[in-house]
């Protein structure tokens, strides 16, 4: 006969009579302590997927063989892929340091995504954004949209990707970006705005007076259709296209110069008063646009007179333009803006870039020279006087400096590869 | 005919008693319940990613009723020696073997009937408290930017509602973008299950349910990639034309994978194009598409009633 059980003792068989004798407390100890070890290298895991947020895409099997894999479930397959790459895209994004934030692997997903479902606009335009725009890998983003144009020639999206990366990122106003715009424009799905980005074409590829033209015609069809909206932006678009066309010239003159007297002039008045900046026909914006909207406001047909009416407001100019001062309503002609920076090669690429170069060159000398001293490199350059020039340089880019005390590398955030 | 469906009448009884079947739905619905966890996950293909996981769910959960219930549901009769009762009975064996098909097919039809309507009122719900029904609200309202008081419902009303929607779409009424093709997909996948099922009950009359297990997975897998079969007939042939030189064995072996292409099933004919959804155009599904399907689980259950006829029972 057993002896009577306590009645502290739990009901054999419960969870809780595991507590009823010293074992079983080593017991549930036991297994909290592997639970939580378990749980900690886990999140070591984590941790080390969080490193490398597109490593996965570099094992995926080739296109072909994930398709036979997908057992016929495509769609969903590349939906998955679609997510990990959101996924992936997030990872590199918030990565702190420069290199970990490479998209180009990224591309192998999207790769896969359209060799399964090659009809996702979805995907395509997201990578495009994700390796074109952000990774800025373009001719990955371009092989991706062209695998997406051709399986999708009829929607809109590829087409205005591709031509988004040519006009605003690679700024290559080519035959290539014409016709992806021309594609997008036939698509059933574009919307209206895409046809006028021909304008936009014509006005980086130097085509001032054919984008002042599109522009007018434009305006002309959105006042005769009561569009006021596409009206409104034509007129918009007047000042920034003259802008752009004095800038032209500016940079051709600077170019001039450079070429015949081997280095940059010093200031702009330089340039005109030895002679680089002759009188040229340009159109005058304001005149232009007080034409537009006098014609509008009698009910002028303005479509048949498109022409006319840019060749109407052409008028000669040279030597240096004033400031550009937006208090002056009458001064909105100069628009040569260099109240950041009096280099006169600020405002064009291909000068910012030597001006850019230039003011590194000193600073790096200056922070060497530093480091020789002091045995150190300086904590900041920031407002840092350049003997060389006895102020501090500005980034041409407007972008400002980055610089690492630790290292004493100094670079423009505006071209890193400087 | 009546002995037919009374015979499958008992299948589909006998079928919705299975434990399995209602941990396969409760596990479906569920599925398809958290599918909006999906869509929060996307970036734009909101829409698409929720309707291809519900399709994966129907397809999938589909499937899984058809190789589980019907790999088992000639072979059990066999097993617990209840055939010897029926066969003893007025009852040819190929009416048995029919009755047992379409009572499983019934089977199949009614979970992914009940799948379907789950489906569509889970897509109308997301619709009715989606972004862009918040944004289409606030235009109503004439409201540019959000203020206190305006929201969507998440109540058991907007439920309601979407659960009625959710009938109508299942017969082409009160259509949403989401929802536009649901019902036809669904219809082409109810036509390869057929198919499928006709192969679990050809495997069953034969063999034990997990060699039948396999054998219907592999014919499934090889139906779905039968597109493969024949882009790799092709393959060979490019080789020998690449190569300058035709061998009778590449001749051969172009043939024999012809054939092989032949004889399985092309269950990617049940497919819908992507393009089609993407574009929102009108589905194009070939005319042949039904008598296809129709014509080929015939010809797989006359295989099996032949095979059954044949069989010795003791």
């Amino acid at each position: 006969m057993s002896a009577p059980k306590s009645a502290a003792h739990s009901r054999p068989g419960t969870f809780w009579s595991l507590f009823d004798r010293p074992g079983g407390w080593v017991f549930v100890a036991g297994a909290l302590a592997a639970a939580a070890g378990a749980f900690y290298l886990q999140w070591l895991h984590v941790e080390r997927y969080k490193e490398t947020p597109w490593i996965d895409s570099f094992v995926l099997p080739q296109p072909k063989f994930v398709r036979r894999l997908a057992v016929g479930y495509d769609a969903m397959v590349a939906d998955f892929l679609y997510l990990r790459a959101i996924q992936a895209f997030g990872g590199i994004y918030y990565r702190p340091t420069e290199e970990g934030q490479k998209y180009d692997p990224v591309f192998n997903y999207f790769d896969v995504i359209l060799a399964l479902d090659p009809h996702f606009i979805e995907a395509i335009s997201f990578g495009s954004l994700v390796i074109g725009d952000e990774g800025k890998a373009w001719d990955l983003a371009l092989k991706l949209l062209d695998t997406g144009q051709w399986n999708n020639w009829r929607r809109y999206v590829p087409w205005y990707e591709a031509a988004f990366l040519k006009i605003w990122d690679l700024k290559q106003p080519d035959r290539d970006a014409r016709f992806f715009v021309r594609q997008a424009t036939k698509a059933h799905d574009a919307p209206e705005w895409i046809s006028h980005w021909e304008s936009e074409i014509d006005q980086q590829a130097g085509q001032f007076t054919l984008a002042l033209q599109r522009w007018i015609q434009t305006y002309a069809e959105g006042v005769a259709e009561n569009k006021d909206y596409l009206a409104g932006m034509a007129l918009n678009k007047i000042h920034p296209i003259v802008g752009e066309w004095h800038k032209k010239i500016l940079q051709d003159a600077l170019d001039k110069y450079r070429q015949e007297k081997g280095a940059w002039p010093q200031t702009l008045q330089q340039l005109a008063d030895e002679g680089y900046l002759p009188p040229v026909d340009v159109v005058d914006p304001d005149a232009l646009v007080e034409l537009m909207e006098t014609a509008r406001a009698e009910g002028v047909d303005l479509r048949p007179l498109v022409g006319q009416l840019a060749a109407a407001c052409m008028v000669k100019k040279s030597g240096v333009l004033p400031p550009y001062n937006p208090a002056v309503p009458d001064d909105r002609f100069a628009l040569i803006c260099m109240s950041d920076y009096d280099h006169p090669a600020v405002g064009l690429e291909s000068a910012r870039k030597s001006a850019a170069a230039a003011a590194l060159e000193a600073y790096r000398a200056q922070i060497n020279d530093y480091y020789q001293k002091n045995g150190r490199y300086p904590d900041s350059v920031e407002g840092w006087p350049a003997e060389a020039y006895g102020r501090p340089l500005c980034d041409p880019y407007c972008r400002g400096w980055e610089y690492n005390p630790q290292t004493g590398i100094l670079r423009s955030k505006g071209d890193p590869d400087l | 005919m009546k002995t037919i469906a009374a015979i499958a009448w008992n299948t589909f009884r006998e079928a919705v008693r299975s434990r399995i079947l209602y941990l396969i739905l409760i596990f479906a619905l569920l599925l398809m319940a958290s599918s909006g966890i999906v869509r929060d996950l996307s970036i734009a293909a909101h829409d698409r990613v929720v309707r291809d996981f519900g399709l994966l769910c129907i397809n999938l959960f589909g499937l899984a009723v058809a190789i589980l219930v019907g790999i088992g549901s000639v072979y059990n009769e066999l097993d617990k020696k209840s055939i010897y009762t029926i066969v003893s009975k007025p009852i040819a064996r190929w009416q048995f073997l029919l009755g047992k098909y379409f009572g499983l097919l019934l089977t199949i039809y009614v979970i992914i009937f009940i799948m379907t309507v789950f489906f569509l009122m889970v897509l109308n719900y997301q619709d009715m408290t989606s972004e862009d029904a918040l944004i289409q609200m606030m235009k109503e309202r004439g409201l540019t930017e959000l203020t206190t008081g305006v929201h969507l419902r998440h109540d058991a009303a907007s439920a309601v509602k979407a659960a009625g929607k959710g009938f109508l779409n299942l017969v082409g009424v009160d259509l949403i973008g989401s929802t536009r093709h649901i019902t036809t997909i669904v219809l082409l996948t109810a036509l390869e299950l057929a198919v499928v099922t006709a192969f679990a009950i050809l495997y069953s009359s034969f063999s034990t349910p997990t060699l039948s297990a396999i054998f219907t997975l592999l014919t499934f897998v090889a139906g779905r990639l039968n597109e493969s079969i024949w882009e790799y007939s092709q393959q060979i042939l490019t080789g020998q034309a690449g190569a300058g030189v035709a061998t009778v064995g590449g001749i051969v072996k172009h043939w024999l994978v012809v054939l092989a292409y032949m004889v399985t099933p092309n269950l990617g004919a049940f497919r819908v194009n992507t393009l089609d959804l993407a574009d929102g155009a009108p589905l194009s599904i070939p005319w042949f598409t039904v008598p296809y399907g129709v014509l080929y689980a015939a010809m797989v259950l006359s295989l099996s009633i032949m095979i059954f006829r044949s069989r010795n029972f003791k």
